[in-house]
C-alpha cells in the first residue's frame, strides 16, 4: 500500500504522539483484551509505530479493532502516552484507506438503529439483578441519531456501505 | 589621556592588511594628546616583548591599544611584560585584526578598510579605560554543613582534618542519614552504616573504615555536631556567613550518657518504632538505632505522661534533664555545604500498586524491605509478612515514580541495584524463596555492578522485562499483572510481598534552604550545580557548595566522591584566608534609582540587596562579593541607573562608533555584532582560524564584532542607540541559553531581542535587522550562517534610513 502525503502527515502525528514510548509493557500488562487474547498487544502496536512501520499491515491488520477503548493503558503509561487515543486515530486512518473490517459496518448500523451493539445477555441481566443495579433505560434514539448525523458518522457509514458493494 | 597603539603583523601572517596605510590612518585620526603608534612584525617574540616593554617604559601611556591577534590570547601574552609598568590588563584594549579581519577577509582593500574601523573602535574604547579597584575579602576559617548523611560526614571529616572548624547540622537525632537504615550495602556486601576512618592510612592507626558508632566522629576536636537541629537563618556572604542554628533538645546530656539502657527499661510509654516501620516498639526514651552515632539516648518529650520522671530516677549518671529547652546558636562560616540528601518518593501517589491501601499491607518500599532484611530490624533479618507468615515469593517492581512523564522524569540511578541487592540477600539466606524482579531496563553502570547483576541471575532470581500495570489482592495473596515483553505473554504473578523501588526525590525542606540562601534548584527539585560538566559541586552562590545526593540520586561511593570534591573546593577557599577580587562590578546610582527592585530579581546571583536607610527607607546595594559583573541588572533597570565599569554604555557605544567608520568608502550596510566575551567571542576567533583552511567559514567584511561581558548585558537602550549611531543590522551573539556563563543572561537576552524586534516594527524599522544567535566553538558555523543571511538581507533592505 502506498500512502498519500496527507496520510504521511497523519502518520507523522501518530509517531510524535508515541515517540517517548520505551516499550515497558505497562499498557499491555493492564489491557483487558491482551489478557484474554495475546495476539492483540498495545505495546506491539506502539513498537510498530516507533519503528516507522507504515507498510500495509499496520493499518490493514484487524488487530487494532480489538481495542475496546477502555483507556486503562492511557491512564497507566508512565510516559504519558495516550495509547487508546492513538489506536483510535489508527482506526480512523484505517477507515480512510478503506481497511476497516466488515464487522464495523454491522456494528455502526446496529448503533444507528438500536443504540447498542449487542443485546444484553440474560446472564448479564441476572448478575445486575443480583447486584441490585437499576434497570438500564432504553437508549434515546432521536438523540443518538442526531449525534451520529452531526458528527458525520452516518455519512461515513454510507460511504463504507457503498465501498463494500 | 595618552594612548599608545601597538600594531603587530603576527610574524607576517596577517598579509591582507596594508599596515603602512593603517598606521598612517590611526596616527592621523588620533593625533592629539601625545598619542603614538608603533608597528612590529611579531610582538610576542622575545625581541618583540622587549620592544614593547621599552616603548611602554619610555612613553608611559595611560592606555594601550593592541592591534594584532585576538585579545583573548594577547591579554595573557603581555600580562607578564606589563607588570611593574603601571598598566593593568584593564587598560589594554584589543583590536582583533587577525581573527576578525585579516584571516577572514579575502580582499586587501576591503580588509584594510575593516581594519581601520576595528582599530578606531578599540582606540575609542581605550580612551575610557581605568584600572579596576582590587578588593580584598577575608575568609573565615570555618564551615557549616547541612545534613549529616554519608555526604555531610565525609565533607566534615575532610575539612576538619584540614584544620578547619566544622559545624555540622542534622534534623535527626543521629548521624548517617539514610545509610543507617539500610543494613547491607552493595556492591561490597558489607554494612551501609560504615564510614571512612579519619587520619592518613599507614600513618595513623586506623583501618580503612569504621561503623558510625565507633567512628568517633562526634568526638573530633574540630567537629561540632548539632543533632535535632535545623538552620533558622543565614546572613552575610562568601567568606563570612552567619548561620543561626535552632536545636531541639534531646533531654539527655551527650557527654554523660553511658548507654546503659536503664532509662528505657524504666519508661512506661511504648510507641511504634519509626526506624522499623512501626513493626517493633520503642520507649519514649530510646536509642534511635544501635549502629548510628551518637549512640546516646533521646526523649520524645511529647510522648511523656504528665509528671513522669521514671527515667530520671534510674539514670546512674544523672544525664537526663527533662526541662531542657530549645537552643539557638549563631556560628560564622567561610562557606557552606548543602548535604541534605534524598528521600523516597511517596509510594501512594502511584495508585495502581495500592501502597497504603487496606488489604495491601505487604506492598512495601525498598527502604522498608531494607529494614525487614536488617539484623537490627523488627524481625532480625527474617523475611516475613506483616501477619508473621513466611514469605514464599517476593516481586520487586523497579522504576516506581522514576523515568516517567507523569511523576519524575529522571532515572534514580541506583534502584536497579537496590532491588538486586535485596534479591541476592534473600536468595543467599533462603534459596527456597522465589524472587522476581520486574524492570524496564537494568542499569548496572557502576564498578562491579554488572558482576553483581550476573550473580543475581546465577542465584536464580527471575528477571521479567515489563513494568507491572497493577497489583491486586484477593485478601490473602497479592497478584502482579505484568507483560513479559520478551515472551509477548501476560503474567499474573501470585505473591506474598511486593517491594517497590521508589524514585529518589530531594529531601523535604530543600526549598526552604534554597530560599534562605538564594541558591538555585533544578527542575528536578534538587539543588542545581553551577555547571553540568565541572564546578558541579558549586552553586550559583559563591561559597555555597552542594554534596552527595542533594544534587541527584547516587550510590554511596558516588556520594562520597562528590562530598570530597565539595570539601576540597571549599578548602581551597578557606585555606587562602583571603581572596582578591579584581574585576569590575555593578554600580547603582542611588540618586536616580526608583526603588522598583527589578534588578534584585534580575540578578541570578542574588547580589543586589535591599538595605534599610533613613531616607527614603531602603536602597539597592550591590554586594561586591556576590556580583560577577555580568550586567543582567544593567539591562533590566528601567531607570538606566546601573552600570559596570569597562562595559559601560558610553564605552561600548564609543567602540560601536569606531566600527561604523566608513569615511564614505563603505556604502555597504554595516552589521554590528555584540558578542559575549565568553564562548561567543571565542567562537568568532575560532571562525577566523577556520578561514585559513576552509572558505566555508568566511563571512562578509561589513560584519563587525565587539565584546560585551554577557549578552544579558545588552539592554534595549544599547540596541536602540547602536542603530541610532548608524548600524544597519545588529547580531546579538551569546552562549547557548542553558550554557550561559552567568546562568540566565543569554536566555534573558533572547527574550529581550524578541521584544525589541516588536518595538522596531512599531517604529518602522524592519525587525529582520536584529537577530539573536547562540554558539559554542564547535557550533560556530551558526554565526557564519546568521551573519551571511543578515548581510544578504541587508543587501536587499539597504542602509537604514534615519
Ligand atoms: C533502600 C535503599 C537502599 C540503598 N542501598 C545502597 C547500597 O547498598 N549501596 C549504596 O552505595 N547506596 C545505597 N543507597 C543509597 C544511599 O542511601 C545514598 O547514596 C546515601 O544515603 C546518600 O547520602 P547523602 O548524605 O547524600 O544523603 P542522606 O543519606 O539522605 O543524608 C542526608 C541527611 O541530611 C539530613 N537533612 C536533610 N534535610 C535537612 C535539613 N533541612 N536540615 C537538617 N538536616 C537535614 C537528613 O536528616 C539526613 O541525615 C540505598 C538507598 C536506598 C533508598
Ligand atoms: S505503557 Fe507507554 S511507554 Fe510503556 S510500552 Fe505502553 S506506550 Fe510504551
Ligand atoms: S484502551 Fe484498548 S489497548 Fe488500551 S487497555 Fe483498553 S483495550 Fe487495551
Ligand atoms: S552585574 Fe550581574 S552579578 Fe552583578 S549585580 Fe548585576 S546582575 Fe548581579
Ligand atoms: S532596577 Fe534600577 S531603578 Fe529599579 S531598583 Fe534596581 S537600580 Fe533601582
Amino acid at each position: 500500500m502506498t500512502l498519500t502525503t496527507e496520510l504521511k502527515e497523519e502518520f507523522k502525528d501518530l509517531y510524535d504522539k508515541v515517540k517517548l514510548c520505551y516499550q515497558c509493557g505497562t499498557c499491555a500488562g493492564g489491557c483487558p483484551v491482551f489478557k484474554q487474547y495475546s495476539s492483540f498487544n498495545p505495546r506491539r502496536v506502539m513498537e510498530k509505530l516507533l519503528a516507522g512501520d507504515i507498510s500495509a499491515e499496520i493499518f490493514d491488520e484487524q488487530q487494532i479493532w480489538y481495542c475496546t477503548g477502555c483507556y486503562t493503558c492511557s491512564t497507566r503509561c508512565p510516559q504519558g502516552i495516550d495509547i487508546c487515543h492513538v489506536i483510535n486515530d489508527m482506526k480512523n486512518i484505517a477507515v480512510k484507506i478503506k481497511n476497516a473490517p466488515p464487522g464495523i459496518i454491522t456494528e455502526m448500523t446496529a448503533i444507528l438503529e438500536t443504540g447498542i451493539t449487542a443485546a444484553k445477555s440474560t446472564s448479564a441481566l441476572r448478575k445486575r439483578d443480583k447486584l441490585e443495579l437499576p434497570e438500564i433505560p432504553p437508549p434515546d434514539m432521536t438523540e443518538i441519531q442526531k449525534l451520529m448525523e452531526v458528527t458525520g458518522v452516518i455519512a461515513k457509514l454510507n460511504a463504507l456501505k457503498e465501498d463494500a458493494k | 589621556m595618552k594612548i599608545g597603539t601597538f600594531l603587530c603583523n603576527c610574524g607576517g601572517s596577517i598579509r591582507n592588511i596594508d599596515w603602512d596605510n593603517l598606521k598612517a590612518f590611526i596616527e592621523e585620526k588620533t593625533a592629539e594628546n601625545d598619542n603614538f603608534c608603533v608597528y612590529h612584525e611579531s610582538l610576542c617574540s622575545e625581541e618583540g616583548k622587549n620592544y614593547l616593554k621599552e616603548v611602554v617604559g619610555r612613553e608611559q601611556p595611560d592606555a594601550i591599544v593592541f592591534g594584532g591577534c585576538t585579545p583573548k590570547t594577547a591579554g595573557y601574552l603581555f600580562e607578564q611584560e606589563l607588570k611593574g609598568l603601571n598598566i593593568s590588563p584593564y587598560q589594554v584594549t584589543g583590536a582583533n585584526l587577525r581573527e576578525h579581519v585579516g584571516w577572514v577577509s579575502s580582499d586587501k582593500d576591503s580588509a584594510t578598510k575593516k581594519a581601520k574601523a576595528v582599530l578606531l573602535g578599540a582606540h575609542n574604547r581605550a580612551g575610557y579605560q581605568a584600572p579596576v579597584e582590587v578588593q580584598k575579602i577575608n575568609i573565615s576559617q570555618s564551615a557549616v554543613i547541612i545534613g549529616a548523611g554519608p555526604a555531610g560526614l565525609q565533607a566534615a571529616q575532610d575539612l576538619a582534618e584540614k584544620g578547619h572548624e566544622v559545624h555540622i547540622i542534622d534534623r535527626q537525632p543521629y548521624i548517617g542519614g539514610n545509610a543507617v537504615k539500610l543494613g547491607a550495602f552493595f556492591p561490597s556486601e558489607d554494612c551501609a552504616a560504615c564510614q571512612t576512618s579519619t587520619g592518613v592510612r599507614g600513618v595513623h592507626q586506623s583501618s580503612v573504615r569504621r561503623c558510625f558508632y565507633r567512628s568517633g566522629f562526634d568526638l573530633h576536636p574540630k567537629i561540632n555536631l548539632y543533632i535535632r537541629s535545623e538552620v533558622e537563618n543565614v546572613t552575610g556572604r562568601l567568606g563570612g556567613y552567619n548561620v543561626t542554628i535552632k536545636s531541639q533538645p534531646t533531654y539527655v546530656k551527650m557527654d554523660r550518657c553511658v548507654n546503659c539502657d536503664l532509662c528505657s527499661q524504666a519508661c512506661p510509654v511504648e510507641k511504634p518504632d519509626e526506624m522499623n516501620l512501626g513493626l517493633s516498639t520503642r520507649k519514649a526514651i530510646y536509642l534511635p538505632n544501635i549502629t548510628c552515632s551518637p549512640t546516646k539516648y533521646v526523649v520524645n518529650r511529647d510522648e511523656c505522661p504528665e509528671g513522669c520522671t521514671e527515667c530520671v530516677k534510674v539514670c546512674p549518671v544523672n544525664a537526663i534533664d527533662l526541662n531542657e529547652r530549645e537552643t539557638t546558636t549563631t556560628v560564622t562560616a567561610g562557606g557552606i555545604i548543602l548535604a541534605t540528601g534524598f528521600q523516597e518518593f511517596d509510594p501512594a501517589i502511584v495508585e495502581e500498586y495500592h501502597y497504603g491501601v487496606p488489604g495491601y499491607e505487604n506492598v512495601i518500599t525498598q527502604s522498608e524491605l531494607a529494614r525487614l532484611l536488617a539484623l537490627t530490624g523488627p524481625y532480625h533479618g527474617k523475611l516475613q509478612k506483616k501477619n508473621g507468615d513466611p514469605v514464599k515469593r517476593l516481586v520487586i517492581i523497579n522504576c516506581v515514580g522514576s523515568r516517567s512523564q507523569n511523576y519524575n522524569i529522571w532515572c534514580s540511578n541506583i534502584c536497579c541495584m537496590i532491588g538486586i541487592k535485596h534479591a541476592i540477600t534473600i536468595k543467599e539466606k533462603n534459596p527456597e524463596i522465589d524472587v522476581y524482579c520486574c524492570y524496564i531496563d537494568i542499569r548496572a553502570v557502576g564498578a562491579n555492578y554488572e558482576e553483581f547483576y550476573n550473580k543475581a541471575r546465577d542465584l536464580g532470581i527471575k528477571f521479567i522485562r515489563g513494568r507491572p500495570a497493577e497489583v491486586e489482592t484477593d485478601g490473602t495473596n497479592l497478584y502482579v499483572q505484568v507483560e513479559d515483553s520478551q515472551a509477548d505473554t501476560m503474567l499474573t504473578l501470585k505473591t506474598d510481598m511486593v517491594a517497590l523501588s521508589m524514585s529518589m526525590v530531594p529531601s523535604s525542606g530543600v526549598q526552604k534552604i534554597a530560599e534562605l540562601l538564594n541558591v538555585n534548584v533544578d527542575v528536578t527539585g534538587y539543588f542545581k550545580g553551577l555547571y553540568s560538566k565541572f564546578r558541579t559541586s558549586e552553586t550559583n552562590q559563591a561559597g555555597i557548595f552542594v554534596a552527595g545526593t542533594a544534587i541527584a540520586p547516587a550510590d554511596i561511593p558516588t556520594t562520597i566522591t562528590k562530598a570530597a570534591h565539595a570539601a576540597s573546593h571549599l578548602d581551597l577557599l578557606l585555606t587562602k584566608g583571603s581572596v582578591e577580587k579584581r574585576f569590575p562590578i555593578a554600580e547603582i546610582d542611588n540618586d536616580r534609582c526608583t526603588l522598583c527592585e527589578i534588578c534584585v530579581g534580575a540578578c541570578p546571583f542574588g547580589a543586589i540587596d535591599v538595605v534599610p536607610v533613613e531616607n527614603p527607607g531602603v536602597k539597592m546595594q550591590v554586594n561586591p562579593l556576590s556580583c560577577l559583573g555580568c550586567g543582567q541588572c544593567v539591562s533590566s533597570c528601567p531607570a538606566a541607573c546601573i552600570d559596570i565599569d569597562y562595559y559601560r554604555e558610553d564605552q561600548i557605544l564609543s567602540q560601536v562608533e569606531g566600527l561604523l567608520y566608513d569615511n564614505g568608502e563603505t556604502p555597504d550596510p554595516i552589521i554590528i555584532t555584540l558578542a559575549c566575551w565568553e564562548c561567543a567571542y571565542a567562537s568568532t576567533d575560532f571562525i577566523g582560524q577556520g578561514c585559513l583552511t576552509d572558505p566555508e567559514f568566511k563571512y562578509p567584511d561589513n560584519v563587525r564584532i565587539l565584546p560585551v561581558q554577557c549578552t544579558g548585558n545588552v539592554s534595549a537602550r544599547l540596541i536602540q542607540k547602536t542603530f541610532e549611531k548608524g548600524a544597519d543590522g545588529i547580531i546579538v551573539l551569546g552562549c547557548f541559553e542553558d550554557k550561559c556563563h552567568y546562568d540566565s543572561g543569554s536566555k534573558a537576552s533572547t527574550i529581550r531581542v524578541h521584544l525589541m524586534k516588536q518595538m522596531l516594527e512599531y517604529s518602522g524599522i524592519n525587525p529582520d535587522r536584529l537577530e539573536k544567535e547562540t554558539v559554542y566553538t564547535e557550533s560556530s558555523n551558526r554565526f557564519v550562517e546568521t551573519a551571511r543571511k543578515m548581510a544578504k538581507r541587508l543587501e536587499e533592505l539597504g542602509k537604514l534610513e534615519r
